[in-house]
């Protein structure tokens, strides 16, 4: 069992579970609570938001971490576990062109994206971090700018809340943008299918990195798009563009494997050449796994 | 009618395993599902071929795959061609005639020759027709052609020959041509009843219709059937084949010259024997010839050449050397008067069997060993010697012959194992190669030798150099052929002088013992008479007297069996042929490989299945 985790606390991070929940609010509080709680007994411990203790020094520990408040006050070396962060802006990208909206299940990827990035956010406004939303497909069709307030992250689930398919996916246009407003350094969180241009949806992030961002890439994707799972005789139509091609999969199936195996390994191999964090998202496995993703991210910031 | 059929039609129900994949092919055809899908850019790099490239590859893999099927069925199904081969069109009639010389009568082959053009004539345009002429051979006279005129120039340039009619063989023949087609035999003949020979019959196909075409036979027919040569005067032999008497004049020739002349009455339908007050001379060619208008030209002569007879020498080798009192039934059957074979017989005691061998003079005769008593080295020696000269030794067995003696015949170099083991036994003989020279001579009356009782019989050892040519009924040998270098050694294993079995009393005794003889002698006496077409005399085709390539003369007859005009019905005839179906005729080796040949059709379809297999694997993988 991932993280340790129990079952019943899993159950809740199921994305088709999720699905079935109200609100984008309670849905990405169920998620991060549900996680949390199973991150009580991780080595992911020092992140939680709510605790925060003192314990002496020894040798060994990171001098960063020594709270030189107590030290002036008490002449002793104390080690801060679990302060608060409130200095960090994270940009929550979420794609939503036509090719986000297929689902082999339940659950379509902009469904998941969107769980995922409500949960995101959820966390890191319980970590204090100024929490940014923008929602695109060729264009820009959502974007709240990172703010810490209190009642921003309502603004931003509400903003997932309502989100919806648009139309064909430009990635690199949004990304571009971004880097270009970007004024300090923070984390970019990009959400997406990424079936697009390969060499521009890396340009466009190789921008954002150039722009000092940490950019944590979830790249989502159903079960269906990995394994080519049909049989019949399929006229397979395209969700951005009015494509059609009739194709028998048992003859196109082990080509377009390697197609999307060379894509996925493309995006892996030259994301991580510039230190972006990539991570292929299956839709089908549980929200914890994405987070989980970002906080190992974001605890390279400390 | 051109047209196909199957031995094994019930295979043919097999095609329906050919709907088989285009049952699958119409169960799993639907119509392709739509589907939304996010990465049809991926799909659309795949090198899929056009979905109308592979649809008719897969109608061309369906096609292969049905077609192997029903190739499968079909070739199980043994198909052959009716009527003619593809193309020709039309079916094949083979118009056989009848030239033996019973078709000689005056004006009887030219009519045979009209009817035979009329029947090819009659074949209807675009339809086969061949020639085949028969006697005792069939010949394809014209290919199976559409041409008429081919076979009409055949017919012709035809002319009666000599020899005697054979229904089986033109039967045959006719069938071979046709083969595995339809088609029909016209047979243009006299419908003499002696051309089926002793109950034969022929057989055809049910497939081929078998026609008569009768020629009128001669009112009567005069024909000279023997000649004989006596000491006192000559005789002949004359038939007449006509329904009333006829009066005959013979005339007696002697190298070309006549001698004289006789007439006589002869009755309807009778044999009668004309003796000529003439004594031949001992060399020289005779023949008797009929005077007759109305019969057939052939058997108007009978030749006769005039040989001196040759008697065969015989050595008698007893313990006395007085074969008249020690092998008295073996001397009275070589001293038969006017047998065909005269032998002289050399009679001697064991004891000087040398001397005597050396004596004669003459080729190496025949020895006949009636015991061992007085037989000594020297005459073990001579016996050697007489063998290597390529002379003949025959060993009897019997109640003279010690078995130590024999078991040590070295001279004639072999070891010849006859032990003293004797059995009072009733048994009898049974040939056990009836094609033996000795035993092929006696004819039909070969059975007879088992009427014989031995009492008593001597075991013979054959060896492996030896060959039973005789058995006892018990299976132990009874006539035992040595292999020799040259010169022949025989063994019997009995007595040939009525002490140990009845052998010499019973009719066989004689032509067995002259049999033996002779094959000893080494059949040195040459036939000299030889019907039209038979034996060294094959190559000759008309009768008289000719010369043998060894510069011998031989005196050349016709077969007196063709000189009866009696005719059968046409309903005879045809109750003679035998339609079996689905046979061709057996007769010849060639027409089962014409009828193989013309069902050889399901290989074609095996093949063609296995390469239609082939390309739909090939096709099936380049799919995958």
């Amino acid at each position: 069992m991932p993280m340790g985790g129990t079952g019943g606390e899993l159950r809740f991070l199921d994305p088709a579970v999720i699905a079935r929940i109200g609100s984008m609010e309670l849905k990405a509080r169920t998620v991060v609570e549900g996680f949390l709680a199973g991150l009580h007994r991780s080595p992911f411990k020092g992140f939680s938001v709510e605790f925060a203790e003192y314990r002496q020094y020894v040798p060994g520990d990171d001098l960063s971490t020594i709270d030189w408040k107590v030290y002036a006050r008490s002449d002793r070396y104390y080690v801060k576990k679990f302060d608060e962060e409130t200095n960090v802006e994270c940009h929550v990208l979420l794609d939503v062109s036509g090719s986000m909206g297929y689902g082999s299940a339940s659950v379509t990827k902009l469904a998941y994206g969107s769980f995922l990035a409500a949960s995101l956010a959820y966390l890191m406004h319980r970590q204090r971090d100024a929490v940014g939303f923008m929602a695109f497909d060729d264009d820009i069709v959502t974007h709240l700018a990172a703010s810490a307030r209190p009642g921003h992250l309502r603004s931003v689930l509400l903003a997932l809340d309502q989100v919806s398919l648009g139309r064909r996916s430009n990635v690199a246009k949004p990304l571009h943008q971004l880097a270009d407003a970007l004024t300090k350094r923070g984390i970019v969180v990009l959400l997406s299918d990424l079936l697009d241009e390969p060499d521009r949806i890396i340009q466009g992030l190789k921008h954002l990195r150039f722009r000092g961002a940490d950019v944590v890439v979830f790249h989502l994707l159903d079960d269906d798009e990995l394994s080519f799972p049909f049989e019949r005789l399929t006229r397979f139509c395209d969700l951005e563009t009015t494509d059609e091609v009739m194709a028998a999969p048992l003859e196109v199936r082990n080509h377009y494997l390697r197609e999307i195996g060379s894509l996925v390994s493309r995006y892996k191999r030259e994301l991580r050449l510039v230190g972006i964090d990539y991570q292929l998202v299956k839709t089908s496995k549980p929200l914890d796994f994405a987070l989980m993703r970002y906080l190992s991210t974001r605890s390279r910031r400390h | 009618m051109f047209g196909m059929a199957f031995l094994m039609p019930a295979f043919l129900a097999g095609l329906v395993a050919a709907a088989l994949p285009v049952l699958l092919h119409l169960l799993k055809r639907d119509a392709a599902a739509r589907r939304n899908f996010s990465a049809v850019f991926l799909i659309k790099r795949t090198p899929v071929e056009q979905t109308g490239q592979r649809r008719l590859r897969e109608l061309i893999l369906l096609a292969l795959r049905v077609t192997a099927l029903a190739l499968l069925a079909l070739a199980f199904a043994r198909p052959y061609l009716t009527g003619v081969v593809a193309g020709t069109g039309g079916g094949l009639t083979v118009v056989a005639i009848d030239r033996s010389f019973s078709m000689s009568g005056p004006g009887q082959f030219d009519r045979a020759r009209e009817l035979a053009s009329d029947a090819v004539r009659a074949v209807r345009l675009g339809e086969r027709v061949a020639v085949v002429v028969f006697d005792e051979t069939a010949v394809l006279l014209s290919e199976p052609s559409p041409e008429r005129q081919q076979a009409l120039a055949a017919i012709e340039g035809l002319s009666v020959g000599w020899r005697a009619t054979r229904y089986r063989v033109g039967l045959g023949r006719a069938a071979e041509v046709i083969g595995a087609q339809t088609g029909r035999i016209v047979v243009v003949t006299d419908l003499q009843r002696s051309g089926w020979v002793a109950g034969g019959q022929g057989v055809v196909p049910d497939r081929i219709a078998v026609e008569v075409t009768a020629v009128e036979s001669p009112v009567g027919n005069l024909a000279v059937t023997a000649v004989k040569s006596g000491a006192l005067d000559t005789r002949a032999s004359i038939l007449n084949g006509g329904a009333t008497a006829r009066l005959a004049t013979l005339r007696l020739l002697v190298d070309g010259a006549e001698v004289d002349r006789t007439m006589v009455t002869v009755p309807a339908g009778v044999s009668s024997e004309v003796v000529f007050p003439v004594v031949l001379p001992q060399h020289g060619e005779a023949s008797v010839v009929v005077e007759d208008g109305e019969g057939y030209e052939a058997d108007d002569a009978r030749h006769l050449l005039l040989v001196p007879q040759e008697a065969l020498k015989v050595v008698l080798v007893t313990s006395s050397g007085d074969s008249s009192t020690e092998a008295f039934y073996l001397d009275q059957a070589l001293r038969v008067a006017g047998a065909v074979n005269q032998f002289e017989i050399v009679q001697t005691a064991a004891v000087r069997l040398s001397l005597t061998l050396a004596q004669v003079d003459a080729s190496p005769p025949a020895v006949l060993l009636l015991t061992s008593r007085g037989l000594d080295r020297r005459g073990l020696a001579a016996l050697e010697a007489h063998t290597r000269a390529g002379g003949g030794v025959l060993i009897v067995a019997g109640p003279d012959m010690e078995p130590v003696t024999l078991s040590g015949l070295g001279g004639v170099g072999k070891s010849v194992p006859v032990n003293d083991v004797e059995r009072p036994m009733d048994q009898r003989l049974v040939p056990a190669d009836g094609r033996h020279p000795i035993f092929k001579a006696l004819g039909q009356r070969l059975g007879n030798l088992a009427q014989v009782r031995y009492g008593r019989i001597r075991v013979l050892d054959a060896g492996q150099d030896g060959r039973v040519l005789a058995r006892f009924s018990d299976g132990g040998a009874a006539l035992v052929e040595y292999g020799l270098k040259s010169g022949r050694l025989l063994v019997f294993g009995s007595d040939l002088d009525d002490a140990w079995n009845d052998f010499p009393r019973h009719p066989m005794f004689v032509p067995f013992v002259h049999e033996m003889l002779k094959y000893l002698s080494g059949n040195r006496r040459e036939q000299r008479e030889w019907l039209v077409g038979d034996g060294p005399a094959a190559s000759v085709s008309l009768p008289g007297f000719t010369a043998l390539a060894d510069s011998q003369r031989v005196a050349i007859n016709v077969d007196r069996a063709e000189s009866d005009p009696a005719r059968m019905s046409v309903e005879e005839f045809g109750a003679r042929v035998a339609q079996l179906r689905g046979a061709v005729n057996a007769a010849t080796p060639e027409a089962s490989d014409d009828q193989e040949r013309g069902q050889g059709y399901w290989r074609y379809g095996l093949g063609l299945m296995a390469l239609a297999l082939a390309a739909e694997s090939l096709l099936g993988s380049r799919m995958d």
